[in-house]
């Protein structure tokens, strides 16, 4: 399963929203999203990996942890990372664009789950 | 999403590197013992995956025990754990607690505030502040992995090159210089590269026993002549347009108490490195310092400790493994009656060893190239010591490409350089690198008294 939607304000219907990134010292980084018109809370997501605008700059630091034996593979890595991130934002905006979906988040994630369970 | 391992191009490379593996066998090869045709066999395998990565460069080690145990035990009369053995081998040991120095220096910052605390005093001419670049990322690499050393350095790197003009040349010896200074300062001590551990490992199956500081005794010297070469030749190829060049200061901060266990752990470890011929400890002995005060005290956690190059560590394992494989099964001893190398000038020898070995991991990984050559080197070469050490010492400096090394396929991502700007450098580099190299073990090693 896969699907796209705009984040909505559940108060007033709103789609203009500000992030608000809260990071901690040993906790995972979290975006608050509010609401630009009506100022209330949308939503809260906790970060797993995070990626600029500057892709390279986002595989420079995740390198930081590695070892790699093979010139090829870090190489092959390293071309992908960027491509991947600017592709998935491309499909992402034509999902939206396509699909209208309809489900709130927390029924895709679930839906997600459940099409995931099915596979296995 | 595509299934990235499973190409039909990787499922024919795999087919033909067993097919490869039979018909080497079936071949006949007159006066050659079947256990070290076998072998030979297992080698053309290795070679084929390790050149073409048709599967991950670990699982090849996974193969390589496989095979070696249902093609070599039998007609060798040994048990499996003869090919298992070689993946919890001494200098494994001390290369994990290389990764977990790596991690833990990572994690609490501790390379970037070196980094910082080095380049704070520079100044700002461009040629020191190069100068001050290459040296965080030889001296990082020498404790660190190369990958780990460039990905910090390129990254700091470029907070300087986003305040140069857009067609600075000064830009170039700067993204150029922190790959080569990394892979140069691998070279360094025993840990710094996986190619130096299996070359430990290989000596010791041979039955010579190089202590850290000997190793580094050659190393060091290496490493510093090839880095100042490096630095003349990219100033001079790349001369700054600005007269000086800044990096945003950053107020130090007092180190924190987690910060200061790992310093000191650190320091411990390497002084217990640097000492062993007089405590006598194997430095992978020492190595368990770092691992369990991190592991113990949860400075590194689970999730940390996974991370850790548990895939470069089964390479390597691989690697030693085919090298047992390689002298039980009587394959060099065979070679040997092939070829006479007794006579052989040892500069000669050295060279073109070191040469082949620089040529074969332009295009495919240091550490397989080394797995495939050192355990042939080790066997056919008269004395040992100088060839081993100067092949493995010979892949980490050849850097050609940037598929050559993984510091250079990072740099190369920043698409500051094309492939040929890389190749310019790296020729020059990578030749001065082979007669540095060859000329350098051999003197270093007659000076230490190691040449046996
Ligand atoms: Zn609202």
């Amino acid at each position: 399963m896969e699907s796209a939607k705009i984040d909505r304000c559940m108060n007033c219907g709103g789609t203009e929203v500000t992030n608000l990134v809260y990071v901690r010292t040993g906790e995972p980084v979290c975006i608050f999203v509010k609401c630009n018109s009506c100022g209330g809370f949308v939503s809260r997501y906790v970060l797993s990996r995070y990626t600029s605008d500057q892709p390279y700059e986002t595989l420079l630091r995740m390198l930081r942890q590695y070892a790699y034996a093979s010139g090829k593979r870090c190489l092959e890595e390293v071309e992908e990372f960027g491509q991947t991130v600017k592709a998935e934002f491309e499909r992402v905006q034509r999902l939206v664009a396509e699909t209208g979906e309809e489900r709130r988040v927390e029924e895709l994630i679930e839906d997600a789950r459940r099409a995931e369970k099915k596979q296995d | 999403m595509p299934v990235r391992g499973l190409t039909s191009k990787n499922l024919l490379h795999s087919a033909v590197a067993l097919a490869l593996g039979a018909a080497v066998y079936l071949v006949p090869i007159p006066g050659m013992p079947d256990p070290a045709k076998r072998c030979l066999a297992i080698v053309a395998v290795a070679t084929w995956l390790w050149v073409t990565e048709a599967i991950p460069l670990f699982a090849t080690s996974f193969l390589i025990v496989l095979l070696s145990a249902l093609f070599l035990t039998g007609p060798l009369d040994i048990g499996v754990q003869v090919f298992f053995a070689p993946f919890f081998d001494p200098v494994i040991m001390l290369f994990l607690g290389g990764f977990i120095l790596s991690q833990a220096l990572d994690k609490y910052s501790l390379d970037d505030l070196l980094a910082r605390a080095i380049l704070n005093r520079t100044g700002a001419k461009p040629g020191n502040v190069l100068f001050g670049m290459m040296l965080v990322a030889a001296v990082l690499s020498m404790w660190m992995s190369n990958t780990a050393a460039t990905a910090l350095l390129v990254g700091l790197a470029l907070t300087i090159i986003r305040r140069l003009e857009a067609g600075d040349p000064f830009r170039i010896a700067l993204i150029l210089g922190i790959p080569f200074a990394a892979n140069i300062g691998g070279v360094a001590t025993p840990i710094g590269t996986p190619p130096n551990a299996i070359a430990l490992g290989i000596l010791a199956e041979h039955g010579i026993r190089l202590s850290f500081v000997r190793w580094m005794a050659v190393g060091i010297p290496i490493t510093a002549a090839m880095f100042f070469l490096l630095w003349w030749l990219l100033s001079k190829l790349f001369p700054a347009r600005t007269a000086t060049v800044t990096l945003p200061p950053v107020e130090p901060e007092p180190l924190d108490r987690r910060q200061w266990t790992v310093v000191i752990t650190f320091a411990v470890t390497v002084l217990l490195w640097l000492t062993a011929e007089l405590h006598k400890l194997p430095s992978s002995v020492v190595a368990l310092v770092p691992t369990l005060v991190f592991t113990g005290l949860r400075l590194l956690d689970k999730e940390d400790f996974g991370r850790v190059g548990w895939d470069v560590l089964i390479l390597m394992g691989g690697g030693l493994s085919l090298g047992v494989a390689i002298q039980r099964s009587g394959l060099t001893g065979w070679l040997m009656t092939l070829v006479h190398l007794e006579g052989v000038n040892p500069v000669l020898l050295t060279a073109a060893f070191t040469a082949v070995a620089m040529v074969v991991t332009t295009f495919i990984s240091n550490t397989s190239a080394a797995a495939l050559l050192l355990p042939l080197v080790a066997g056919l070469a008269p004395h040992p010591t100088v060839p081993v050490l100067a092949v493995a010492i010979g892949v980490s400096v050849s850097m050609v490409l940037p598929v050559s090394t993984p510091p250079n396929a990072i740099a190369y991502g920043s698409g500051l350089f094309g492939v040929r700007t890389m190749a310019r450098v790296g020729i020059i580099v990578s030749a001065a690198g082979l007669v540095l190299v060859v000329l350098g073990v051999l003197a270093l090693t007659h000076l230490f008294g190691l040449g046996r």
